[in-house]
């Protein structure tokens, strides 16, 4: 780091002093300055939310997770606050992300075999389209035994500025309803630009 | 009376205090001591904590859940933040028969995520992958149900990704 700090010249004390303190205040904003830098490089918004409720999702109806469950802000330092919004739209800043989802799903009345799928992705924010514009998915099958499936789908998307939003999605076919337990996680945490010119 | 800059407080004189040497010396310690601490973030920050470990074998009974045991089986957290935990099961021998596995990462014994898999014909391995708020001194814990008959032995090759530093 280099800063053109003036040295104190040849000058009366009450110069010296003045002196002094000009040479702390510009010490202090050439810190500043770079010390921003530091944190915006190094300070990735990341968004976690936790559901605080169980819901139940319907068969044969894909059906998103992102406001499940009335979720709350685990940890968030970005300047979106509505915690399912928040994790929605931080694709619109553009970057590359990696998000995924954690959550069980539990039928009370389970059917061996039936499968439940679940995607994440980007979705366009005009709303044109519903479907997902890039994804990742993974498909489990219900084995009938008490507890449920555990289930966890993560990927890395680039996003272009102002294009995308992110979205969960759950299907299954297990011919009656199945809940999706208190304590679904959706995370996201802003790797870095999409587009970088430099690397260190 | 001294005075101070309103960010960081370095310290300056002001009209008409005498100038000694320490007042030389406490403004370019002030200024030291808060490169040496930027210095210090920025380390922090290019070396986030990443570990990747390979748990001691476990022989795991069907129908029980168990916490796997032995070296490299628990994680303590040595710093607040977000961390994301991805976690493998590596058989070794499978057991005689099947009809789900489970795999699930605890934070100080409270599950936290996991993946369950029906393996019908053929067992094999699964992965739980989730990001969680740890801080220091939490312990990262692993958990693996299976049912069916016989033994299931195996290990658990997991790694831990710090991705947000909380100070």
């Amino acid at each position: 780091m280099t800063c053109d700090l003036t040295c104190p010249a040849d000058a009366m004390l009450g110069d010296v002093a003045l002196q002094l303190q000009k040479t702390a205040l510009e010490a202090e904003d050439c810190i500043y300055s770079r010390e921003l830098l530091l944190r915006t490089a190094v300070n990735r918004p990341t968004i976690l939310t936790t559901s605080t409720a169980l819901q139940a999702v319907g068969t044969g109806v894909e059906t998103s997770l992102v406001a499940f469950g009335t979720p709350v802000n685990t940890f968030n330092n970005t300047l979106l606050s509505s915690p399912f919004n928040a994790w929605r739209n931080i694709f619109l800043q553009g970057g590359i992300f990696l998000c995924g989802a954690t959550f069980n799903a539990t039928a009370p009345t389970p059917a061996s075999n039936t499968s439940r799928r679940t995607t994440i992705g980007l979705k366009s924010s005009s709303g044109l389209s519903p479907d997902f514009a890039q994804s990742v998915l993974f498909t489990q099958f219900e084995t009938t035994i008490a507890g449920g499936i555990d289930i966890c789908v993560a990927g890395v998307f680039g996003a272009p500025a102002g294009l995308f939003q992110g979205d969960v999605t759950f299907l299954h076919d297990n011919g009656s309803n199945v809940d999706i337990a208190a304590g679904l996680i959706l995370w996201v945490t802003r790797l870095g630009d999409l587009t970088a010119t430099r690397t260190i | 009376m001294p005075d101070t800059t309103p960010i960081y407080e370095f310290p300056y004189p002001c009209e008409n205090e005498q100038i000694t040497e320490a007042v030389f010396s406490d403004l370019a310690n002030a200024i030291d001591t808060k490169l040496l601490e930027l210095q210090s973030d920025q380390f922090e920050a290019l070396n986030r904590f990443n570990t990747s470990e390979f748990s001691a074998s476990n022989a795991v009974a069907a129908g029980v859940d168990t916490v796997i045991a032995g070296a490299s089986s628990t994680y303590t957290i040595p710093a607040d933040g977000v961390w994301q935990i991805v976690a493998t099961t590596v058989t070794s021998a499978a057991p005689a028969t099947f009809t789900s596995h489970r795999l699930r990462v605890r934070k100080n014994a409270v599950v936290q995520f996991g993946i369950r898999q029906n393996p019908e014909t053929a067992f094999y391995d699964i992965q739980a992958n989730g990001c969680i708020t740890a801080v220091v001194g939490d312990v990262i814990s692993f958990q693996v149900l299976y049912t069916g008959t016989g033994t299931w032995t195996m290990s658990v090759d997991w790694r831990a990704l710090m991705h947000v530093r909380i100070a």
